[in-house]
């Protein structure tokens, strides 16, 4: 039997600190609402965890993101092995009204489509029958088996008229989620706490973040995911820091 | 167990004594009552000052347990407006800070045995307290003598049975248990002593030489 376990439940982080400062049950729920704010900040900083859900792609070649998204890491199929495969990002999808039914035919070609002298069979760029060709203006890039465009203010992912599959695999990183309770990892509860401390003016920043940086290295994964790296991620798989 | 039980009506017995040099006699103009009221008056005045002299040696406020009694309710009413749960106190708080004022309020389940504690929500904060995620339980605001409850996910808390725990001040029973600590009694009586006084200009035979008050005209 033991009372330390993986998960705590936010009001018990909250009982340590109003007994470590003294307080009375009156500041219970002002500090709840700050571990919950504490939680928010971790989230995004270091502890949202990666998820990944199959997605139904819509008639209007569309798919929703889930409620929970805070931000998104990969798109793309199941491949063999159990693999993800990820799609293309391909930036040159139109968001024009993505968020209607009736987008496939809003956005039907208004050009015909330029005969750029490629035969219609895969071509893997550069090489073609046995010789290697400069073809400039040509984009390389890793072989894939689909494009789309995520759409970050509508929260809806994007596909062209044609894309041929029904889902998609979805990887992101989640809100905090509760189970009457926000259950938040043992690790970050000293964290929170010196949250808690630091906005009821009883503790100072540095020591928050402090403590910040002694949570991320108790991570059982020492995996940061943050905005401006989710490029490499999508293309390496992943991105692991030293400490 | 103490041969004496220190009751209200125990202290009014000995205040009347004290201003009557023995027992009142017919021209003993306060009734029990009003007596009751200056007595109400004294507790928490002198309460206050314990909590504070406490906390200077401390460093913590705190209500001492003395004072404190736990009521028990079933809830059964709610406001038709706000949808709230709420019960009748047998009295006002007292003016402390929340958590002070009312220091503890839980369910109690002949099953289930006791709930965690509500929470409060002081009256500065009830105003935008809906606006923010709900900490999952019951919380409570004061209004007057009211408690007002209501669940974290708005379900209903008819037939449940609470029991509210804070320091009181008011006389439900003149024979039963002060609920005061001992030290507090001197303060008290002396409390007492005082308002009456300021009030009645009551002669006190200072001498005790069981003469009138007054000059002797031999």
């Amino acid at each position: 039997m033991t009372d330390v376990t993986p998960y705590t439940p936010l009001r018990r982080m909250v009982a340590f600190a109003l007994d470590e400062e003294d307080r009375s049950i009156g500041h219970e729920d002002k500090y709840w609402l700050l571990g919950l704010r504490a939680l928010t900040e971790l989230n995004y900083d270091i502890s949202a965890q990666p998820k990944t859900i199959e997605l139904i792609v819509d008639f209007n070649k569309t798919a929703r993101w889930p409620s929970d998204c805070l931000s998104w890491s990969k798109v793309g199929l199941r491949g063999p092995n159990g693999e993800l495969s990820v799609l293309k990002i391909n930036n040159a999808l139109t968001t024009y009204r993505d968020n209607l039914p009736t987008r496939i035919s809003d956005v039907s070609s208004q050009v015909g489509s330029a005969d750029d002298g490629r035969p219609i069979v895969p071509f893997y760029n550069y090489y073609y029958e046995g010789g290697c060709f400069q073809l400039f203006g040509f984009g390389g890039g890793m072989v894939t088996y689909g494009d789309c465009k995520v759409d970050d203010a509508n929260r809806i992912i994007i596909f062209p008229p044609d894309f041929g599959y029904s889902t998609v695999l979805f990887e992101y990183t989640t809100a905090p989620e509760r189970d009457i309770d926000y259950q938040v990892p043992t690790y970050l509860q000293e964290a929170v706490i010196m949250f808690i401390r630091w906005k009821d003016k009883r503790a100072s920043m540095d020591e928050f973040y402090g403590e910040v940086t002694k949570a991320r290295r108790r991570q059982p994964k020492k995996k940061v995911v943050l905005q401006s790296f989710q490029q490499v991620i999508r293309e390496t798989g992943g991105m692991y820091l030293k400490a | 167990m103490s041969v004496v039980s220190y009751s209200k009506k125990q202290l009014i017995e000995r205040l009347e004594k004290h201003f009557n040099d023995g027992f009142p006699g017919e021209d003993w103009k306060i009734s029990t009552r009003e007596m009751l009221l200056y007595i109400d008056q004294a507790i928490p005045y002198v309460m206050k000052g314990q909590m504070f002299g406490n906390a200077k040696i401390s460093g913590v406020l705190d209500v001492p347990e003395a004072y404190l009694i736990t009521y028990d309710y079933t809830i059964t009413t709610q406001d038709s407006g706000t949808k709230e749960w709420y019960v009748t106190l047998a009295q006002p708080p007292l003016a402390l800070p929340t958590g002070y004022n009312i220091t503890r309020c839980y369910i109690t389940d002949p099953t289930l045995g006791q709930s965690l504690d509500g929470t409060p929500i002081s009256a500065k904060r009830a105003a935008f307290r809906n606006n923010l995620p709900a900490m999952p339980g019951f919380r409570y605001r004061i209004s007057g003598n009211k408690m007002y409850m209501r669940m974290w996910d708005g379900g209903a808390m008819y037939n449940l049975a609470l029991s509210v725990q804070l320091p009181v001040s008011r006389t439900d029973s003149l024979t039963d248990e002060l609920n005061i600590p001992d030290d507090a009694i001197d303060g008290v009586f002396d409390r007492v002593v005082q308002l009456v006084m300021q009030r009645y200009q009551i002669p006190q035979d200072t001498v005790k030489d069981n003469l009138m008050p007054g000059n002797k005209s031999s």
